[in-house]
């Protein structure tokens, strides 16, 4: 009796935490529609490693990514091995960065992005589930669907395309560490960019 | 320039966009170079300040930005033999954004810093300045970058810029102040927090009814926790929540320590382990 009072208090005292995203832990599902109106859940893609880079063409981190054509190419890079990379707008109407199904699509072609889908999050419900603070915040999830890396997108917080070639880029080094079977070094860091423009 | 123009010319037609993006025109915020002395003798120290003034409204940031944001970097361009010191932050306040919590400055700001000019300095007048990058938030974030310069005339004694010099010792008395060493500040880590412990009576002889810390480390605790204050006979303390992005626990949690919203003093304190702190008692207890 004393133990199941014990389980369930554990259980309870569990829960909220594992509401929210955390490293280590399951990623929290969701449902999302993309620039095309297609659905994407995240359990479809169990087996799968995951990308989320949460994105506002306005802001001037994520220029400096999409300008120098770094953005693009680790999303080719990764992609063409299996990924599947998601780009999320939580930018809400009227707000930087928000963007109609259509703007986006032509913003993708212009810029050669190679994501697997962009989703389309005006609400904010996906940048609340994943509690998403910056464009760009960046979240990896491996095949088993655990969360294996949240934060910066690399090691140099600044705006500048020519801190890009001597940073060391977090994502690729997880999916690196976890493809290759080795424990991810950095789990997690400070993500730097724009605030998420999430509806007041 | 007519490459400038033409793309000027295109942008205002397309969407007036032409004077917000014009090169050099800092937007909602102005930084100077303020120099304490119009001359200086050799082998002697000028103090300095850069001073950042927002439109009403916008902020920029501390050097620990918090949760989103960037301080301001200066890249000092300094003749031969003239070398700066660090630069010194007064005490940010928080600010909510919807990434979090930031730390950062409203209004007119001031970092010192200060020259060591060489025994043997070039003749003459030097210029010394740099360039100053810094980011300027309101709902959004512009990037800025100016830069600073000023003339220091060489001489057998130095000549006081009165208002420069007056603007600069202001802003020095606003700068937090070390803590007493008889503080003996320390932070006990736990799984989930760092729990900051400190005599206060050697810092102020008023009861603490509020104390506030702004960690000098990004990524150390959570910057919008609240930070829980309780003080037993002249000792306070304030538990930390650990940040979701620390990766290894620091071995001092270094900051800015605001005792009743007013006396800010820099601490530093080193950090023990639990069982250091606990009694084995009370260890053994929450094993169980």
């Amino acid at each position: 009796m004393k133990t199941m009072f014990a389980v369930a208090l554990v259980l309870l005292l569990a829960l909220p935490v594992s509401a929210a995203a955390r490293v280590g832990q399951a990623a929290p599902n969701f449902t999302a529609t993309d620039s095309y109106g297609h659905p994407h859940s995240l359990a479809e893609y169990k087996g799968k490693f995951v990308v989320l880079e949460w994105h506002n063409h306005d802001c001037p981190y994520t220029k400096k990514h999409y300008e120098s054509g770094n953005m693009q190419k680790l999303q080719k890079l990764w992609t063409g091995k299996g990924v599947i990379w998601f780009t999320v707008i939580s930018s809400a109407p009227g707000e930087q960065g928000y963007m109609t199904a259509q703007q986006e699509n032509d913003y993708v072609k212009q810029m050669g992005a190679a994501p697997t889908a962009v989703l389309l999050d005006p609400s904010g419900e996906l940048g609340h589930l994943y509690e998403a603070k910056t464009t760009p915040d960046m979240f990896v999830i491996n095949p088993q669907g655990k969360l294996i890396y949240e934060g910066a997108i690399d090691d140099k917080p600044t705006p500048e395309q020519s801190d890009i070639a001597g940073a060391v880029n977090y994502v690729t080094a997880a999916l690196e560490e976890s493809m290759a079977g080795k424990p991810v070094l950095v789990t997690a860091s400070r993500p730097y960019g724009c605030s998420v423009k999430y509806a007041h | 320039m007519v490459r400038w123009l033409a793309s000027c010319v295109g942008l205002l037609l397309l969407a007036s966009g032409c004077v917000r993006k014009a090169p050099q025109q800092p937007a909602h915020s102005r930084a100077s170079l303020v120099v304490e002395h119009t001359a200086a003798a050799p082998g002697s120290k000028v103090n300095v300040g850069i001073q950042l003034v927002t439109d009403s409204g916008w902020h920029i940031y501390w050097q620990n930005p918090g949760d989103s944001g960037e301080p301001p970097r200066m890249q000092w361009q300094l003749p031969e033999g003239v070398t700066a010191g660090e630069l010194e932050w007064p005490t940010p306040t928080r600010l909510t954004t919807t990434a979090g919590t930031d730390f950062g400055y409203q209004g007119t700001t001031v970092l010192l810093s200060t020259l060591q000019i060489p025994v043997a300095p070039p003749s003459g007048t030097i210029r010394v300045g740099g360039e100053l990058r810094w980011l300027v938030c309101h709902d959004i974030c512009l990037p800025q970058s100016a830069h600073l310069e000023a003339a220091i005339r060489m001489a057998s004694a130095a000549s006081v810029d009165e208002p420069a010099s007056q603007l600069l010792q202001s802003a020095a008395q606003r700068l937090p102040r070390p803590l007493p060493a008889r503080c003996r500040p320390e932070a006990a880590e736990s799984r989930e927090s760092f729990r900051l412990t400190l005599a206060t009576g050697p810092a102020t002889s008023e009861p603490i009814a509020r104390a506030e810390f702004f960690p000098e480390e990004e990524a150390q605790i959570d910057n919008g926790a609240p930070q829980e204050l309780t003080n037993h006979g002249g000792t306070m303390s304030l538990t930390l929540k650990k940040s979701e992005y620390l990766q290894q626990d620091p071995k001092h949690l270094k900051g800015i320590l605001v005792l009743n919203g007013s006396d800010a003093y820099l601490l530093d304190a080193p950090v023990h382990g639990p069982a250091a702190q606990r009694p084995a008692t009370q260890e053994g207890n929450r094993q169980r």
